[in-house]
């Protein structure tokens, strides 16, 4: 039976009966979903969540599919034969949603059980989709099925949605809590992409056919608006695909951009049906020339993309070059010292006195020597993330108040006045006690080094759930433009390097990383050059 | 061949179940036209009690209409595709199955006050000329 008030669609899908613009804006929204979906497929064949993400765009391309038909068609029969599918993709989108998700959060596939649970939510849709309990009998004056709609089985479909949400939103917090900070900048972007989404999708689908089926609005127009979270969720994938190389694929933004560009230019055939031949050249000449310029623009984006992939490969060369030369210059210094240290023990032999100073001096050169490189490996260790930690519950009052009992006799050797205060309080964290104390050394070392004449100043606090352990002197101090290399490796300050120009540069770069894996802070003041220095260390308490 | 299904068997029941739904609709609504066609019959407001439908405002031309409901392969072999002009559209015949015709009522109308006959549109015409003729003598 026909739609009898109701002209027939060209080619299935068009027709002048439908809201044009808002309408045909969905084919463009749909090959992008789609084009983005499959090359990420065809990157990954064997990935399980490329997978997932194609089939989500396979079956939003099908919804699309789906109301663009609805939208346009005039034949009764098959728009009821259409209209069922509505429901199943419904479920199908929310379930999958779900199964993606988990996927990307845990990288590995879902338990079993959990699968059981997909398909035991889906089952009601499955059973009940060809039957009266979805979809009973078809308008075909209105052209709708809304009369004939069990409002039921919608909310049930509705409602996976809706659970989806949640259910991604619980999984999404889980993760974010446990991750880290890079894969945290992940979780949110992914979840924020999917969220709305659904949000969108769902939320406009169930509101406009609730509307619809109860007479306030004369059609479910409004649910086309909520089919733009597909875009959203799209730009959300190509931003982590650029910056994070997820799925495994590389897209650099240049392509993406431009692929998108030529979408949407093409995409404004589907409106100039009844604009003049100026109009369609001009869109013409437009379309081509925004390819052969994108074209350009991504080849030339390319090259510098793969030149920087190069220089990154040599940059960790170099440093691995760096790091096994250093294992090996200490090795030879730790023989060194060793052989320093059997001479003066008489073992081989009365050594002369006036040999012993020399041979003395031999084995002090040489343990600096390794302390040096042991610096430096440590600091680059640190940075990079390969150091390891044992982590136990220890007390830091007790490691820093180790580390200045250790330090003073030499500070007082300087001529430095050393005043320490630690509060009353527990000090209990999770922590490495041999990095920690490590740490606190370098920084206390550093200010003595750095401070020809006055003081240093050690406190010890807790507050708030936090230690704050603070380390000032009246040294040297930092310069405005020295601030951001201190905590890399190799970074040293103009006014330091003039009092020790042995200074590796490692110290501070240990510190920060062995801060940072006990997730705290370290950060220093200064007024500026010759005005002091004072260097914080903050660290949760267990 | 027990390993495979153990390892995919969330997607074979799954395409399973949606070869089911596509293949039981297409024999329900294209094969045996199992359903319901739900359309606009005549309806006339002297004689009962109509839905009413204006395409603009000022409801210049009001369309009265009563819902009819009838299965569809009894409306097809009655008017065959187009149910235009097609005068047994808009009655029961004894032979229709699942045939119902609905007119507006206070329940029907969702309480809206939409149903109208013929008397009620010249009361409101009269009332509507005597209050424009009272708003001249003033």
């Amino acid at each position: 039976m026909i739609c009898y008030l109701y002209s027939a669609p060209t080619y299935l899908l068009f027709s002048h009966d439908v809201p044009a613009l808002l309408y045909y804006a969905q084919i463009p929204a749909t090959i992008i979903a789609l084009l983005l979906g499959f090359y990420i497929f065809l990157n990954g064949k064997k990935i399980l969540l490329n997978r997932l993400l194609f089939l989500i765009t396979i079956l939003f391309s099908l919804w699309i599919f789906t109301t663009l038909i609805v939208w346009a068609g005039n034949d009764g029969g098959l728009m009821a034969f259409v209209w069922p599918f509505y429901n199943l993709i419904l479920g199908l989108i929310a379930i999958f949603s779900i199964y993606f998700i988990y996927v990307f959060l845990d990288k590995k596939n879902v338990l079993v059980r959990i699968k059981i649970i997909f398909l035991t939510l889906l089952a009601p849709i499955l059973i009940l989709a060809p039957t009266n309990f979805n979809v009973g009998g078809f308008n075909i004056t209105n052209c709708d099925a809304f009369d004939f709609e069990s409002l039921s089985l919608k909310t049930y479909a509705s409602s996976l949605g809706f659970l989806a949400m949640i259910w991604i939103l619980i999984l999404l917090i889980r993760k974010y809590r446990t991750s880290d900070s890079s894969f945290k900048k992940q979780v949110i972007l992914m979840g924020a992409g999917i969220e709305l989404f659904l949000f969108s999708f769902f939320g406009m689908e169930f509101v406009a056919t609730y509307l619809t089926k109860t007479g306030v609005l004369p059609n479910s127009e409004i649910e086309i608006y909520g089919l733009f979270g597909m875009v959203i969720f799209m730009i959300y994938i190509s931003i982590l695909i650029v910056k994070f190389k997820t799925f495994n694929i590389k897209l650099i933004g240049a392509q993406a951009l431009v692929w998108a560009s030529v979408i949407l230019i093409g995409s404004q055939f589907f409106y100039l049906q009844d604009s003049s031949l100026t109009v369609k050249i001009l869109t013409s000449i437009t379309l081509v020339i925004s390819s052969i310029l994108g074209l350009i623009l991504v080849r030339s984006v390319k090259k510098e993309d793969i030149l920087n992939e190069k220089l990154l490969v040599a940059n960790d060369g170099q440093k691995n070059l760096i790091h096994i030369m250093n294992h090996q210059i200490k090795g030879y210094l730790g023989i060194n010292r060793n052989i320093f240290a059997e001479l003066l023990t008489d073992d081989y032999g009365k050594v002369p006195e006036e040999a012993k100073d020399l041979i003395m001096k031999g084995k002090e050169n040489s343990e600096g020597g390794v302390e040096y490189v042991t610096g430096i490996l440590r600091g680059d260790s640190a940075e990079s993330g390969s150091l390891t930690f044992d982590m136990k519950p220890v007390d830091f009052k007790e490691i820093v108040s180790v580390v200045i009992e250790k330090i003073k006799g030499a500070i007082e050797k300087k001529g430095l006045k050393l005043s320490v205060d630690i509060a009353n309080g527990a000090y209990n964290i999770l922590g490495d006690s041999i990095q920690l104390g490590e740490a606190v050394r370098n920084l206390i070392e550093n200010s003595m080094h750095y401070t020809p004449s006055g003081e240093i100043s050690i406190r010890l606090k807790q507050a708030g759930g936090k230690v704050l352990l603070s380390v000032k002197d009246t040294g040297v101090g930092i310069k405005k433009e020295d601030k951001d290399k201190l905590f890399k490796a190799g970074g040293v300050g103009s006014e330091s390097i003039k009092i020790n120009v042995n200074s590796s540069g490692y110290g501070l770069a240990f510190v920060k990383g062995v801060v940072e894996k006990h997730k705290g802070k370290v950060w220093f003041e200064s007024a500026g050059a010759g005005k002091g220095s004072t260097f914080f260390v903050e660290l949760p308490v267990k | 061949m027990k390993i495979y299904f153990r390892d995919h068997f969330f997607f074979l029941i799954l395409i399973l179940g949606v070869f089911f739904v596509v293949v039981f609709s297409y024999h329900r609504f294209m094969v045996k036209h199992d359903y319901i066609v739900g359309y606009h019959g005549s309806c006339d407001p002297a004689t009962g009690k109509c839905f009413m439908s204006c395409d603009d405002d000022a409801c210049t031309k009001p369309d009265y209409y009563s819902k009819m409901q009838k299965y569809e392969p009894d409306l097809y072999k009655e008017c065959g595709i187009d149910i235009t002009d097609c005068a047994t559209s808009n009655i029961c015949l004894p032979t229709d199955r699942k045939c119902s015709i609905t007119y507006c009522n206070k329940v029907t109308s969702n309480n809206d006050n939409t149903c109208q006959t013929l008397v009620d549109t010249q009361i409101n015409t009269q009332t509507n000329l005597i209050n424009d003729s009272n708003n001249i003598n003033i």
